[in-house]
């Protein structure tokens, strides 16, 4: 009788523990949008509003903080090329310098179930206030899609550029979790913006330090170190020209690309049958033929917990057989670079693609300068004949463009100097995209060598080094891999 | 104490001193030469586009790190020095001691792929400061 008592009770207290857990959720929470109407790409609006669709797929409803919030004013703008056969205005904007401008368009964002601005001083307490909603068992995951700043010092001292241009730094975002979040409530990431390494500073129980990992755990991912600019921000809405971290990140997770293609390869390396999020990274890393060289919180702790000397060790050895090794060897094979003499030639590559580089950014200062030349030469050859063209938010100005706009027209189009002026200014965003196509070679390479030294990096990791580090290494691991619809 | 070897102590601590203190940055030096040698070039590049003062931090603390080691090795190396240097094969054969030292040192605390590459930093480092010490060493003190 009275073990059936002790059944009961036990029983009763099992299910009890299930309900108070199936209660308990993932949280996500979205942040995103630009510090101003022309920092708030429309770009960063549609990946956002993939992120949010994706986990609203997954079964969970994040919460959403985009720019100005409910404010009906435009807080988002896009850039579609004008073309020349589009009249005189466009004409106009070329030689008395407004190209760039006259493809510009703005309106209000889009997205739906956003719970308010990003402005600093409003988003603070609200952050606060959801923090502090989180009970034991939830789990929280923030994801970023924005702008960021960088820090003259410390690395926690980098920050996302909220909305006014205000700003919120890595050190302050720990604060706010510390005082508000649950001290039993895990920590997941996603920062996508420039300098977002700076981020992985959460990771430790002090972010200023670095010592010690913060109870309990924080770890996620970051599209750049604290050092660098990440790609992404095009005020373009060519989707095929995504190339962000979030891109191939949530591809990876959702399983299809935004376009809905397949993906370049399977993600889920472990083959457990659903892809976690290092997974997603490894992936990102191998298939993102951008300028970010992306990193995760494991990645960074091991980074940082190397004895000093191997900062300055060169590895000429074989290449050790882990995930990085691994995953080395895989990014070697598509960038074409031999493994027996990945050095040499990774070495050589980028003298030259440096080299192109400065050769190209050389002719692209000389062609931006002989715009300049050419628009004063015509702007001012037509400020002599049409006077009004000066003024531009004038009646006169309207009254001129009624009157004589095809004439005006005509003129530029026999125009020598204004043909040559055209040749210029689209050679230049031609130079944009051809270094910026060197800058994602070079990238790749750079990643390559990362992803060497993190495979010597773990190597010594498995091998020698102490318990206490090997098991933060693993615990951040283990918090990292787990798959986007997990719930408790 | 006999002035001889208050000479030999003096000129032993002297050989410490300079062993520990110029291990680290012969190291250093060694080993980005030999990571350009070798193909890699990659032991300062690991520091592209990351500000110039982290490559210095790590530079500096590096030395303040590697201090302890270097006061071991250092030990061993004028043990050695003294031990062996009474001619010139025998402070050879020294250094190949000190050698075969550090690599079972090294191959105790490292990974192989590691000791691999770092052995063949310490063995040239260990060379180069012979090379600096061993010719002040057999100068004999004179008593």
């Amino acid at each position: 009788m009275k073990e059936r008592k002790i059944q009961a009770w036990t029983l009763t207290a099992c299910l009890l523990v299930a309900i108070g857990k199936s209660d308990a959720a993932q949280r996500p929470l979205l942040i995103g949008g630009g510090y101003e109407l022309a920092g708030s790409q429309g770009q960063i609006e549609l990946n956002l509003g993939w992120v949010q669709q994706l986990l609203n797929e997954a079964g969970q409803s994040p919460t959403v903080f985009y720019t100005d919030g409910d404010d009906p004013a435009p807080d988002v703008f896009l850039y579609q090329p004008v073309s020349d056969q589009d009249g005189v205005s466009h004409k106009l904007a070329r030689v008395f310098g407004e190209f760039e401008a006259d493809g510009e368009t703005f309106r209000n964002h889009r997205l739906e179930g956003v719970s308010g601005t990003t402005q600093r001083d409003v988003l603070e307490p609200q952050l606060r206030d959801y923090f502090a909603s989180m009970q034991a068992g939830d789990e929280l995951l923030v994801v970023y899609n924005g702008h960021g700043a960088p820090s003259v010092g410390r690395e926690d001292e980098v920050s996302l550029k909220l909305w006014g241009d205000t700003r919120l730094s890595a050190g302050e975002f720990q604060d706010i979790l510390d005082e508000s979040l649950d001290p039993a409530v895990p920590l997941r990431y996603v920062f996508t913006q420039c300098y977002s390494g700076g981020f992985h500073r959460l990771i430790y129980e002090n972010s200023e330090s670095g010592l010690g990992l913060a109870e309990p755990l924080r770890c996620g991912f970051t599209a750049e170190s604290p050092w660098r600019q990440s790609e992404g921000c095009s005020a373009s809405i060519d989707m095929g020209d995504y190339r962000d971290y979030t891109t191939f990140f949530f591809a990876a997770l959702n399983g299809e690309d935004r376009l809905g293609e397949p993906l370049k390869s399977d993600p889920d390396l472990n083959g457990d049958g659903q892809t976690d999020l290092l997974e997603a990274h490894l992936y990102t890393l191998e298939h993102a033929h951008s300028t970010d060289l992306s990193r995760s919180s494991s990645e960074v702790f091991l980074e940082n917990r190397i004895p000093y000397y191997m900062s300055w060790v060169s590895f000429p050895g074989h290449l050790p057989d882990n995930r990085y090794g691994q995953l080395t060897q895989r990014l070697a094979a598509r960038l074409d670079v031999p493994l027996e003499s990945m050095n040499r030639v990774v070495r050589e590559r980028l003298r030259e693609l440096h080299s192109r580089y400065a050769q190209l950014r050389s002719e692209q200062l000389s062609t931006r300068e002989e715009a300049q030349r050419l628009r004063r030469v015509v702007s001012g050859a037509l400020l002599k004949d049409y006077p009004k063209l000066a003024a531009p938010y004038t009646a006169g100005y309207r009254e001129l463009l009624a009157g004589q706009g095809s004439e005006i027209q005509a003129r530029l189009d026999a125009d020598a100097d204004y043909r040559a002026l055209v040749e210029a200014q689209d050679a230049e965003a031609v130079f944009d995209r051809r270094l910026l196509d060197i800058e994602r070679d070079i990238a790749q390479l750079d990643k390559l060598k990362r992803l060497r030294r993190l495979a010597f990096y773990l190597d010594w990791l498995n091998d020698k080094a102490d318990a206490d580090v090997r098991q933060g290494y693993e615990r951040l691991v283990g918090c990292e891999s787990v798959p986007l619809s997990r719930t408790n | 104490m006999k002035p001889l070897m208050r000479c030999r102590l003096i000129r032993a601590g002297l050989i410490f001193l300079l062993f520990m203190l110029v291990l680290w940055p012969s190291f250093v030096l060694v080993s980005t030469a030999m990571g350009y040698w070798l193909g890699d070039g990659i032991v300062v590049s690991r520091y592209t586009g990351e500000p110039r003062r982290l490559m210095l931090a790590a530079l500096t603390g590096g030395y303040a790190a590697s201090l302890p080691q270097a006061a071991g090795i250092a030990l061993v190396a004028t043990g050695l020095l003294w031990l062996f240097s009474h001619r010139f094969v025998t402070l050879m054969l020294s250094g190949l001691a000190a050698a075969v030292f550090l690599l079972l040192v090294y191959l105790f605390t490292l990974p192989f792929s590691l000791a691999n590459s770092l052995i063949l930093i310490l063995v040239a480092v260990e060379f180069l400061l012979l090379l600096m010490v061993g010719g002040y060493w057999m100068r004999r003190c004179r008593g």
